[in-house]
């Protein structure tokens, strides 16, 4: 019993929850700490990973990636958020990248994005419009 | 938060705690702690805190044997704390005894190190990830046996913990997954599956643990179902090993 605590437990709590994935500590706490303010309950992982491991493990109401995650090495964003389409077809997912091109953002879309953004973002408008992608989920 | 990756910061020593939960013998009259398993938790404040987290996440890095040598170094440490005589359970994934060459060498020096002799050692086999090197995993099997630590194939019914993993693994305990034993008071189907095993274990000369324990009724059925050992949050949480030490029943 070493993974003592329950798996694929679908969480009971009504609050929206939301994963964040950014190497950059710098960019993705504020994220967190705005839409927690925001009453969602909002994660942070800053390797690939980390966050395939907790997709595999918990659900969420959204995503919020990054594509590039040279820090630490590693699989990069596009990967995750494949992967995450292979489980999660319709949860909204937001990337947010300093590198956005008309390639990347292409590529991105055919990957399974549904929103491409440049940082920064105001954070209200990012807020604003994951509340709208997760309205118009569960409504 | 610390600088540098997370898997640094999962293999800095001290990184990662050990909490304890004990087996409990349901055949004597008195309930008596057959063993303490231990269970492990990431650095605090992580999303690796959570053990399945931890474990994903050194599974898709390629280090699980890393994390693997990591916990059991801090159990060790914290295993101090317990009653030098009581067994102690230590999960290690198949893929760690089989490609892993040095752990035996490993784990006999940490035991010795930290003064546990290997006849007291458990070790408690998962596995999440094929495939793996079936003659490496036999060989690091029998290591184990000679020196006297006795195997459990954990999460028995689940995955990789197959019939052929018990063949390969005959292992001293059967340890059942807690999907097989929660409910299983008023579920036919459940009490089936449950009884099979108990079954299976016999000629094995195996020993048979039910995970997960949480309601007295699910205890009563099993106890009836010839299962003698039991662990579970219906005899309290997972505790540090001091905590634990206070809170064991005479034995």
């Amino acid at each position: 019993m070493q993974y003592s605590a329950r798996v694929n437990e679908q969480n009971p709590d009504p609050q929206p929850s939301l994963l964040i994935l950014d190497d950059e500590e710098a960019i993705a706490y504020p994220i967190a700490k705005y839409f927690r303010s925001q009453g969602w309950r909002a994660e942070i992982a800053t390797e690939a990973e980390e966050a395939e491991a907790l997709v595999e493990h918990r659900r969420y109401d959204m995503f919020i990636l990054d594509l590039r995650l040279s820090s630490y090495g590693g699989a990069e964003g596009l990967e995750v958020l494949r992967g995450i389409r292979r489980s999660n077809p319709v949860t909204p997912v937001v990337i947010l990248s300093a590198f956005v091109s008309d390639e990347m953002e292409a590529e991105a879309r055919r990957s399974g994005a549904d929103h491409v953004l440049s940082k920064p973002q105001p954070l209200k408008d990012l807020a604003g419009l994951a509340a709208r992608l997760v309205g118009s989920q569960l409504g | 938060m610390a600088s540098g990756g997370l898997l640094d910061r999962i293999l800095e020593r001290g990184a990662l705690r050990a909490v304890f939960q004990p087996v409990f013998d349901l055949t004597s009259s008195q309930l008596s702690v057959h063993y303490v398993e231990s269970l492990i938790r990431g650095p605090e404040g992580e999303s690796v805190e959570a053990p399945e987290i931890l474990f994903g996440y050194a599974r898709r890095k390629n280090a699980t044997t890393a994390v693997d040598r990591a916990c059991v170094e801090a159990i060790l440490l914290a295993a101090r704390d317990l009653p030098e005589d009581i067994l102690l359970g230590i999960n290690i994934h198949a893929s760690t005894l089989a490609q892993d060459p040095e752990f035996l060498n490993f784990l006999g020096d940490s035991a010795a190190l930290y003064g546990t002799a290997p006849s007291r050692l458990v070790m408690e086999i998962v596995e999440h990830a094929p495939p793996w090197d079936v003659a490496g995993f036999r060989s690091g099997l029998e290591c184990l046996r000679a020196i006297g630590v006795r195997i459990a194939l954990d999460d028995i019914g689940l995955g990789h913990s197959n019939y052929m993993m018990i063949l390969e693994c005959r292992p001293d305990y059967f340890k059942i997954d807690h999907h097989f034993v929660a409910g299983c008071h008023s579920d036919f189907h459940r009490r089936a599956v449950l009884a099979s095993v108990a079954e299976l274990a016999r000629p094995f000369g195996a020993r048979v643990v039910a995970e997960g324990v949480e309601a007295g009724e699910d205890l009563e059925a099993v106890r009836s179902l010839g299962i003698g050992l039991a662990q579970g949050w219906l005899f309290g949480p997972a505790l540090p090993a001091a905590e634990l030490s206070k809170a064991l029943p005479c034995r």
